[in-house]
């Protein structure tokens, strides 16, 4: 699969081989290599882990969450035959099995305040916070500011190589084609908080 | 599904950084748990034999008993036709205790995977099982039915003990 376009940054070519690494290790995979199946657990498990805990997780729910869809992925291997449909699958599975615990959780402590705003800041503790530097709590706060959709999107997609954006999207159930457009529009919304923010204007 | 968008081939060096910028603050703020991808591939060992997955559905912790503080945990694994709870109460020294029950009741065979080995449990009738001495750590539970103990019924995920 050929998915560069002149014009790439020079980054895209560590991208392309990155991609056609995973296409190789999920093919070992697929056909029984543990190792393969290993390394792709390093490779994606960051990705995951940010999906599901911007889906509001709790930090040991999150956690069990991950592991489950790793779980149930291994007998759907077979079925998954390149790295974009692989990044989609895992992305909806794991989003579907936290909205699953949260229904499962919300029934069982029905004291609404508390688990709301458990879900609106994703569990990030003051700490975590005062450790950022002034650039980077200016965009923590612009990226507060962005709507969930934007969020999530640029939160996920921060964390696959470029040829994979579009599955991400695919995953986060927008329409084809649009992966470029919503992206740049939730870049150009964030730079233009960061703007707004920071008088001399950075980026 | 997988062809590229055209338009996601003009990603520009500026949007690059920016999203490189938000991979870090996240990096920071939300860290991954060291562990995680580890506790991944202990549990997925096993998992291409399993029929099914079990979920993590409560997990209680709570002081129990008069003597000292002794501490003990309920944890809650199930789907649609198989749950396990265990009982896990700590002996002290890094010992545990864990007390489980199948439902629906079946004398399948329980094994406890640890990082260092396996044990292996029946339950009774009642599909009570009890493993005496485990020691903390990553921990997996594997159920197989008696009459076919090499095809796996169920897993859980790995759990801290």
């Amino acid at each position: 699969m050929t998915e560069l376009s002149p014009g790439d940054t020079p980054i895209a070519g560590r991208d392309s081989d990155r991609r056609s690494r995973l296409a190789t290790l999920l093919g070992q995979a697929a056909a029984g290599r543990q190792e393969a199946l290993d390394e792709i657990v390093t490779d994606l498990t960051p990705m995951l882990w940010h999906a599901v805990r911007s889906q509001g997780l709790d930090y040991h729910t999150a956690q069990d969450v991950v592991q489950t869809t790793w779980l149930v992925l291994v007998r759907h291997l077979h079925t998954i035959k390149t790295p974009a449909a692989l990044i989609e699958w895992l992305i909806i599975t794991a989003r579907r099995e936290a909205w699953r615990v949260r229904t499962n959780t919300r029934r069982e402590e029905p004291t609404g305040s508390e688990r709301l705003e458990e879900i609106e800041d994703g569990g990030r503790s003051p700490d975590e916070i005062l450790l950022l530097n002034e650039q980077q709590q200016a965009l923590w706060s612009a990226v507060a500011l962005l709507s969930q959709r934007c969020r999530d999107l640029l939160r996920i997609v921060a964390f696959v190589h470029r040829p994979d954006y579009a599955a991400v999207a695919a995953a986060l159930g927008m329409p084809r084609g649009s992966i470029g457009p919503t992206r740049g529009r939730c870049l150009a919304k964030l730079r233009g908080l960061l703007r707004r923010d920071t008088p001399g204007g950075s980026r | 599904m997988t062809s590229p968008e055209p338009d996601d081939a003009h990603l520009s060096l500026e949007d690059a950084l920016l999203l490189e910028d938000i991979k870090r603050l996240y990096t920071q703020v939300d860290p991954v748990p060291p562990d995680l991808a580890d506790r991944v591939r202990f549990a997925m060992q096993v998992a291409s034999e399993a029929e099914r997955v079990l979920r993590v559905r409560e997990e209680e912790e709570a002081l129990a008993g008069v003597r000292g503080g002794e501490r003990s945990r309920t944890i809650t694994f199930d789907s649609v036709r198989l749950t396990v709870m265990i009982d896990l109460t700590s002996l002290g020294g890094g010992l545990i205790r864990m007390d489980g029950w199948l439902a629906p009741p079946a004398d399948h065979v329980i094994e406890l995977r640890t990082a260092t080995g396996t044990t292996i449990v029946r339950a009774d009738g009642q599909g009570r099982f009890a493993f005496e001495r485990v020691n903390g750590g990553m921990t997996q539970l594997v159920v197989r039915r008696a009459d076919d103990p090499r095809g796996i019924l169920a897993i859980t995920p790995s759990i801290d003990l």
